[in-house]
């Protein structure tokens, strides 16, 4: 009875360690605060790489990577996710144009591109509105064709993707305004101090009247 | 007049204080890169020589071979590379005539071969075909164990170099066998 138990226990950990090196995935949380996003990266080389599964990539291969887009901040009503691409550079525009890229949300294709263009991704795609716990998929997939030459042995390419959020309180929806956005976590407070700005020169107006009408009275 | 400036001053604080709310709602936007690495494998082998006293050691050729004796040489293929490779060999034997360099088409019509493995399948192209792929670290068998000048290769001023030239080829998507696999381009050393 005791060894079967120790089979059974030995069984599910192999089953386990198994499942998780089979399907491992990157993740993105919106934590919200001061962290923001959290990449949980499955790449060797780099924790801001969320394509693990896409590397030694050999002709004719099809890779995958999964990607769970997660909002887990709880200081927002919710929150809206934008995904783009940025250009890449020329130096390896060359080697990433013989890949295709496929992008699906929750198994819905949003973009289909070389790997070297930014296709639909290139203003802000709205991957969705997330309140606290939702979270959506990203299947990241690959083509590298058959006849890819020998020139492109050990060869890497990056590809930047740029996470936006806009989280909002009290139900106001206020439209993207991204265009701004230059640096990784910082805070677009532009529109707020616009109109704080503009609040506190007609204050200073209202004020002025008041003591204008005082003197004329 | 009074009550004129009273309504004014009413508007503009209605108004200002509308602004001043809208402002006040929370909201920001942040955002993060990441930076996504797509990269390529590879193929990568070596070629040793069992035959070295000193040892296993990478394949050398075997230069100013005299006619009539049989020299030792086994040359064997290891997988480098994390991808499973089909190999190839061809044997090679250069005849240099002063400053003339040849390559002679057909090896056999000059050398004796000793003891070519059984893995390894001749085919029409001149090639000999390892018939199992290798994985990481996986070595052939030895392709020969000797290899003799005939008599009738002697020549004045004239000099043979024996060589083995080994490519390898992807596993994936490639053909069941080193035979029928693909090898547009030279995949190995």
């Amino acid at each position: 009875m005791r060894k079967c138990l120790l089979s059974l226990l030995l069984l599910i950990a192999f089953t386990l360690f198994f499942v998780q090196n089979t399907f491992a995935n990157s993740k993105v949380h919106f934590e919200g605060g001061a962290n923001n996003f959290v990449f949980y990266s499955d790449s060797d080389w780099a924790d801001t790489d969320l394509f693990g599964g896409l590397k030694n990539t050999m002709p004719g291969d099809v890779r995958t990577e999964n990607i769970t887009i997660k909002n887990i901040a709880d200081d927002y009503d919710y929150v809206k996710i934008y995904l783009r691409a940025e250009p890449t550079t020329e130096e390896i525009k060359d080697f990433l144009a013989h890949f295709t890229l496929n992008i699906y949300k929750d198994n819905e294709l949003i973009s289909s591109t070389s790997a070297a263009e930014q296709g639909s991704l290139e203003t802000n795609v709205l991957l969705g509105t997330f309140a606290n716990g939702d979270e959506v998929l990203l299947t990241t997939e690959l083509l590298a064709p058959l006849t890819l030459e020998n020139k492109y042995m050990y060869v890497s390419g990056e590809i930047q993707w740029v996470f936006t959020a806009e989280a909002y309180k009290d139900g106001k929806i206020i439209p993207p305004d991204t265009g701004t956005i230059t640096n990784s976590n910082e805070y677009s407070t532009g529109t707020i101090v616009g109109v704080c700005l503009t609040a506190t020169v007609l204050v200073i107006a209202y004020a002025s009247y008041l003591f204008q009408s005082k003197k004329t009275d | 007049m009074r009550r004129k400036s009273q309504t004014r001053a009413l508007a503009i604080l209605g108004i200002t204080l509308f602004l001043t709310m809208s402002g006040s709602v929370a909201y920001y936007v942040t955002s993060e890169t990441a930076h996504n690495i797509v990269s390529t494998g590879g193929v990568s082998i070596k070629l040793y020589d069992q035959a070295d006293p000193e040892g296993i050691t990478p394949f050398n050729d075997l230069e100013n071979i005299s006619a009539g004796i049989t020299y030792s040489k086994i040359p064997y293929v290891e997988n480098i590379s994390i991808e499973p490779v089909w190999v190839r060999a061809k044997l090679t034997l250069k005849k240099k005539t002063g400053d003339t360099e040849t390559i002679i088409d057909d090896i056999s019509t000059l050398m004796e071969l000793g003891e070519i493995g059984s893995s390894w399948i001749k085919a029409d192209d001149g090639f000999y075909y390892y018939n199992q792929s290798l994985a990481l670290e996986q070595k052939t068998e030895p392709i020969l164990r000797t290899v003799r000048l005939k008599e009738e290769a002697s020549e004045e001023n004239t000099t043979y170099t024996f060589t083995v030239l080994t490519e390898a080829t992807q596993v994936a998507h490639n053909g069941t066998s080193a035979i029928t696999a693909s090898w547009t381009e030279n995949g190995g050393e």
